[in-house]
């Protein structure tokens, strides 16, 4: 909202400066949004309070806080002439659900010109065109109020009435500046025999528009179904002055406060006289009660207030004091503060004016409640200092991608901005690949990354959200090495966990890892999916194997085997015989001299003895049960 | 054999010479000490097999030899590594490229250090799914369909009306009041996603943080005395901080949080908007409406929420520009 310096000071008198003025308003809850220029103050508006779209709204809550006086303007409250045989304007609702109050009043024999030079330059400073004194005078009273208002020009009308209907699709309407708009059942339009002159609290047509010809006028101040005002408007995409007011929520008996101070405006600078119209209001609300507790303000504030402040500031406020006592007040709330649904919104208005910089801070009392932090997210936080350990970056990346054709499962946006983020990720992979590429790209080629985050499924009508961590190892050195690599770290995450016989088996190009018939997730030659979830439900609680240094007896075994073979197999059977303590994968190779489809694997075996005679025994069993069974040839 | 202690120590200094050069210390030991064939060991193992007067005479022989060869074999091991390391190929002054660990992610760093205060406090640290439904990320925080403050959460649907991907965490706040009995003290980290066209510095999703206190007795006097708190954790013991009224829907009183702006001291600028002060985090008491919904009894129990995004802090913190460059490969850690 933005309140010109001196416009504000028409209803309260202060010396304080723009400044000042800009850290009271700010205190109040309407913060310099912008810095001032030392005329306008621009003020951050939060959406609920419809009277602080009007300049006297903010100034009431300015002068409860600063205990001045509040000083309203001028209005004609007198009833106009009453219409003679045909000349009054019908107005016809034909859509009551979208309209609560429509009040009008008609105008004849006005003089219509350049408004004067104050009203032009206060309109100017709050940055809106002077047009001429009826728009002008609409305009002014709408910033003053927060009422829109609509003057029409009666001789354009065909027909002496107002309809308010719903449009139908085929119809669309020209408006003032011009654009031509095409409009649904749902918006709601003002017309006059067939003809569209205007859309609902959003914005009227050149048809009827009053200018310099201009004489007899129906002046009208509606209120409409604020969802409904919003929805066309976002729609249409038309943000104007009007709308900012007309979608929120405004009270139907402002209408009457801003006509009868448009009347006053309208006859001082235009002349004419004024007749009584239509005001179609079939069910004026009953005001709102409201009780306040005495002590409910202290439950919230931890202060105790003199009932002579409380009382004060409920007055200053406009809240009428229906009924008090020690315990409770009965107030009937004011019409205008439509915002003020429960009691604490009062006590909100009670710690607000009496400045949230008096409130004292006090520390919470009393022993914490119970630990409910989940278990997979304190393992998640272990796992990240795992990985962090092993070297590993962390990357989060964004859970949007582009919809899969061929991904069933796959969850898919309503409305999704672009079509590139149309829909939810079903693997983490494709979403951390790209940071890789993008390293690649700046020249970066070694690259450990890992995420932790969602995948998202869909399943008929349920919605799953699964908890991954995915690595991706990129490496300098060949594929065989940089898989190697890779294999080390989910290693070395299996050895920080506890974990010591993870079975990997073989599917498709990729491997398939279990603790006994737990699936932890898939290996793939460059990337890792774990399911954190799984892991959690296998890790053990004295994680690493701590062990003495001992000596034992290494022997190496060269294993010639076929491309196809799988290692995993050999690897677990060898690890599985008597004796053998531990077996390592010291050398991957393949090379024509080994032959067509061949590779060769070196084996380390630690044995937990220092016999040799033991070691060669069981050495020699495990090369004739390689050979014999794996088919595989020992070659040292 | 005395001839044959002093062929020992003969030899051994010879050996010991060649071991200066080549520092081959540990297989000088071997050679004298190995437990089956070294020199020296041999020598002490006839020891048994003497008599009692050659005892007398050889024993300290070659116990003293023993002890010289030790000695010699240890001082010079340690010359020549001291050797070694005066070698005029090292260059100290020359320095390296860091031997690093992993980083985590800046958010992650960021939720840790706000995690570590909270959880000193006796939050438990608590999430709630991303995939959500309109009751627990409009109703139950007092937003109904068409509220004006819906302008706020432009929504990305699933299925609208009812299912989209959370606009704030706050669907977690009504999540835990529906779920746990107070008291209630609890924080949550976690990621939102908004309607926007994602454009050169945005992105489709941020981070938020919020925490929530459920309690008899709950003031806003205790929710000040948290924030204070928790902003001498995050910046300094000498932040400067101002309250301030401000709406939120699901909160009543709301209160608004600026710090006093460390760019300019106050002064004003483009960082603060001239404002002198940065808005840092919304709060407020929890709305009466809120936690009727979620079944507490709002005039027994009383509470208060806060929130704050976490993407500007993380930007400001480490320097980063954009916030999309957060997201999307362009960090590299040293």
């Amino acid at each position: 909202m933005k309140i010109p310096v001196e416009w504000l000071k028409e209803y309260i008198d202060i010396k304080k400066s723009p400044n000042e003025l800009a850290e009271a308003f700010t205190a109040l809850g309407l913060m310099l949004d912008k810095p001032t220029d030392g005329v306008v103050l621009d003020l951050e508006h939060r959406m609920d309070r419809s009277d602080w779209l009007a300049i006297i709204g903010c100034a009431r809550d300015l002068a409860a806080m600063l205990g001045v006086p509040l000083k309203l303007p001028a209005a004609h409250a007198q009833k106009g002439k009453m219409p003679g045989k045909g000349q009054l304007v019908d107005i016809k609702v034909e859509a009551p659900d979208l309209v609560r109050r429509f009040n009008t009043r008609v105008f004849r024999g006005l003089k219509v010109g350049e408004s004067p030079k104050w009203l032009k330059e206060r309109l100017e400073t709050y940055g809106m065109h002077a047009i001429n004194n009826i728009v002008d005078v609409t305009n002014y009273v709408m910033i003053e109020y927060g009422q829109p208002m609509h003057a029409q020009d009666l001789k354009k009308f065909d027909k002496q009435e107002i309809v308010l209907r719903r449009a139908r699709t085929d119809e669309g309407i020209t408006t003032l500046d011009g654009t031509f708009i095409k409009l649904d059942e749902d918006t709601l339009v003002l017309a006059e025999n067939s003809n569209l002159i205007g859309i609902g609290a959003i914005v009227g047509t050149q048809k009827t528009a009053v200018d310099q010809t201009t004489t007899d006028i129906v002046l009208d101040a509606g209120n409409y179904d604020q969802a409904n005002i919003r929805r066309t408007a976002r729609q249409l995409k038309i943000y104007n002055e009007t709308v900012l007011r007309t979608d929120k929520f405004l009270h139907p008996q402002l209408t009457q406060v801003a006509i009868e101070r448009a009347t006053k405006l309208i006859l001082d600078l235009a002349g004419g006289e004024y007749y009584e119209n239509v005001d179609y209001y079939p069910n004026p609300p009953q005001p709102k009660q409201m009780e306040l507790r005495t002590n409910r303000i202290s439950q919230i504030s931890g202060m105790d207030f003199e009932q002579e402040a409380v009382r004060r500031i409920l007055t200053s406020l406009d809240y009428k004091i229906v009924e008090e006592d020690d315990v409770s007040w009965q107030l009937e709330v004011p019409y205008f503060r439509t915002d003020v649904d429960v009691e604490d919104d009062v006590v909100s208005d009670i710690l607000r004016i009496s400045n949230y910089a008096n409130i004292p801070h006090t520390p919470i009392q009393g022993a914490p409640p119970k630990e409910i932090t989940s278990k997979i997210y304190a393992f998640e936080e272990g796992l990240r200092d795992i990985l962090v350990a092993l070297g590993l970056h962390e990357h989060i990346t964004d859970p949007l991608v582009q919809h899969g054709a061929e991904a069933k499962n796959q969850i898919v946006l309503e409305n999704a901005p672009t079509a590139e983020k149309d829909a939810l990720r079903v693997s983490v992979t494709e979403t951390l690949m790209r940071v890789v590429a993008s390293y690649r790209k700046h020249g970066i080629k070694e690259a450990s990354v890992f995420e932790l985050g969602n995948t998202y499924a869909r399943d008929g009508a349920k919605y799953t959200e699964t908890r991954v961590l995915e690595i991706i190892h990129a490496g300098s050195g060949s594929a065989v090495e940089n898989t190697a690599q890779l294999k080390s770290i989910v290693a070395g995450i299996f050895a920080e966990l506890g974990l010591a016989n993870v079975a990997y088996k073989k599917d498709g190009n990729s491997a398939k890892m279990y603790v006994r018939d737990v699936y932890l997730g898939t290996l793939k030659p460059a990337s890792v999916t774990l399911h954190t979830e799984a892991l959690l439900s296998v890790a053990q609680r004295t994680a690493r194997v701590v062990y003495q240094l001992q000596n034992r007896i290494a022997e190496d075994l060269s294993l010639l085997l076929d491309m196809k073979q799988v290692g995993g197999e050999i690897f677990d059977f060898v690890k599985h015989q008597p004796l053998v303590w531990k077996v390592e994968i010291t050398q991957e190779y393949t090379d024509a001299k080994l032959g067509d489809n061949k590779k060769s694997i070196t084996l380390k075996v630690v044995f937990d003895t220092q016999d040799q005679p033991k070691v060669n025994e069981v050495r020699n069993r495990i090369i004739a049960a390689l050979e014999k069974d794996f088919g595989v040839k020992v070659r040292a | 054999m005395i001839s044959k202690i002093e062929e020992v120590r003969n030899l051994f200094e010879g050996d010991l010479i060649q071991a200066a050069k080549t520092g081959a210390y540990d297989d000088l030991y071997l050679k004298y000490f190995s437990r089956l064939q070294g020199l020296t060991t041999l020598l002490l193992k006839e020891l048994p097999g003497l008599n009692e007067e050659a005892k007398k005479t050889y024993g300290p022989l070659i116990n003293s030899l023993q002890v010289a060869q030790k000695n010699a074999i240890e001082q010079g091991k340690l010359a020549y590594e001291q050797q070694l390391q005066n070698n005029p190929l090292i260059d100290l002054t020359l320095p390296q490229s860091p031997k690093s660990t992993g980083m985590l992610h800046p958010v992650t760093q960021t939720i840790r250090e706000m995690n570590a205060f909270f959880r000193y406090y006796g939050y438990s640290i608590v999430e709630g799914p991303e995939i959500e439904n309109a009751e627990y990320n409009f109703r139950k925080l007092n937003l109904p369909e068409g509220h004006p403050a819906t302008d706020l959460q432009d929504t990305l649907f699933i299925k609208s009306p009812d299912l989209m991907l959370r606009t704030h965490t706050s669907s977690v706040e009504a999540r835990v009041l529906s779920s746990q009995k107070p008291p209630i003290r609890v924080a949550f980290p976690g990621r939102c996603y908004r309607n926007e066209t994602p454009n050169a510095s945005n992105g489709s999703f941020f981070y938020q943080y919020q925490g929530v206190v459920v309690d008899k007795g709950i003031t806003i006097q205790n929710l000040m005395s948290t924030l204070e708190e928790f902003h001498k954790h995050l910046f300094v013991d000498a932040i400067e901080l101002r309250f301030r009224y401000k709406y939120y829907p699901e909160v009543s009183p709301g209160l608004g949080t600026d710090i006093r702006c460390q760019l300019c001291a106050g002064k004003g600028c483009e960082v603060c908007k001239y404002r002198g002060w940065l808005e840092v985090l919304g709060s407020g008491m929890i709305h009466h409406n809120t936690l009727k919904m979620c079944g507490i009894d709002p005039n027994v129990y009383t509470g208060f929420a806060f929130g704050m995004g976490l993407d500007r802090l993380v930007m400001s913190k480490f320097g980063i520009t954009s916030q999309k460059s957060l997201y999307d490969g362009s960090l590299a850690y040293i």
